[in-house]
């Protein structure tokens, strides 16, 4: 799945994309089109370590956007049982291009394993195909996700994390499982098409809403260059954040 | 598809502003200017106390999203590299808080009130309060903002 735009300007060798403080730890950044994550140690310690993901799947095609949006979860991916291994901090992270999810242990130790994710979504009236699917772009993952990006947690429910999809135009529910499994798991538990959205990016919680920033990327015309954006060449386009019709779980 | 100007300037890459990013960060400090919102505009009516609906300043191009003290929030312009200070229970109250080679990704430390932004790439800056923004390491990645402190452009 590709913006049409160059989503990642890319200098050096890494094209850093979302970042998370993880509070008494530090901050994490995700690199686009490498399989790690950089790391800054509190202020103020100017030292930049990066931490590999080994298991993190990458698509290799020119300009695919991988590792994208992080999320800090402090118990962990949901699981019941305290002996867990998915019960200890973690860091969630998704692969855009993949729409795949990761959970990466705090510290991290070099691994990254990815999330099992299903459709839990209500079957269509009358039978048919998977809710998670789509016509021609097969079911695995839930085609419904489309490309991944910001990430956050529902406000009070610990355990669903809404994920925005740009290029579907919709944002997504997953709920995590509380069985311990040999990997993590999580489920597909609503979907969210508001008119209103515009190739969403990110999400923040606030207000006991969820609310979505409109990035109108996927509008651009392709062979936009940065410079056509930035130059004013696109003042008239207008942006917002829209505050999301709560999302329940099915 | 909305018409616009889109491939009719020549293109003007950022990469040789990320090559001057001191010099530039320099001048955006002081130079970026606060697009007015098209909040006015964009908003609906309040419902339930809240705007369904908060405009940003047009061509603004925003990537990342991120809850500040409530009820601020932030929003990273991944084009033009500005850093937007909104309001969640006022769509008219907003201004800029700083230009940015890129910024993408937002995270705010709760604890130390700092704003964290992803997407400078191939450098970064911290900011101190009261001290021009600092280069923190070869490759660093962020900007760390203190957004209350002190404006970082004039309003």
């Amino acid at each position: 799945m590709h913006l049409p735009l160059p989503f990642h300007p890319t200098v050096g060798r890494s094209s850093i994309n979302d970042v998370e403080v993880v509070p008494g730890v530090g901050v994490f950044f995700t690199d686009a089109i490498a399989p790690r994550l950089l790391f800054v140690p509190p202020w103020p310690s100017r030292a930049t370590s990066f931490a590999p993901l080994g298991g993190f799947a990458m698509d290799t095609r020119p300009n695919g956007t991988n590792a994208n949006g992080l999320l800090h979860l402090p118990g962990g991916l949901g699981a019941r049982d305290g002996r867990c291994p998915w019960r200890k901090p973690m860091l969630l992270v998704d692969n855009f291009a993949l729409a795949h999810l990761y959970a990466v242990p705090l510290p991290p130790d070099g691994t990254a394993t990815r999330v099992d994710v299903r459709c839990g979504l209500r079957a269509p009236p009358g039978g048919g195909d998977d809710a998670c699917t789509i016509p021609g772009e097969g079911d695995h993952p839930p085609a419904v996700m489309g490309g991944v990006d910001g990430m956050v947690r529902l406000p009070g429910a610990p355990r669903h994390i809404s994920i925005a999809n740009p290029t579907r135009h919709t944002v997504t529910v997953v709920r995590l499982d509380e069985r311990c499994g040999r990997r993590p798991g999580a489920a597909v538990v609503g979907v969210l098409g508001d008119a209103r959205l515009r190739t969403p990016t990110t999400l923040a919680a606030a207000g006991g809403w969820v609310w979505a920033v409109n990035s109108r990327l996927t509008e651009v015309p392709l062979g936009a260059a940065f410079g056509d954006l930035a130059s004013g060449g696109f003042d008239g386009w207008d942006f917002d954040v829209v505050r999301l019709q709560p999302l329940r779980a099915e | 598809m909305v018409a616009a100007a889109g491939g009719r300037r020549a293109a003007r890459t950022r990469v040789t502003m990320i090559g001057g990013l001191a010099v530039a960060l320099a001048a955006a400090w002081v130079a970026a200017a606060a697009a007015a919102p098209a909040a006015a505009r964009a908003a609906r009516p309040p419902v339930g106390g809240l705007p369904s609906q908060i405009g940003l300043p047009d061509g603004f191009f925003p990537k990342g999203i991120v809850a500040g003290r409530y009820p601020t929030f932030y929003v990273a312009s991944l084009v033009t590299g500005r850093v937007y200070q909104g309001d969640f229970s006022h769509p008219s109250r907003g201004r800029m808080l700083a230009h940015l080679p890129y910024a993408k990704g937002l995270s705010y430390d709760a604890a130390a009130h700092v704003l964290y932004v992803a997407g400078i790439d191939g450098g970064g800056v911290r900011h101190r309060p009261g001290r021009p923004p600092a280069l923190i390491g070869g490759g660093a990645p962020a900007a760390a903002l203190p957004p209350n402190r002190r404006p970082l452009v004039d309003q």
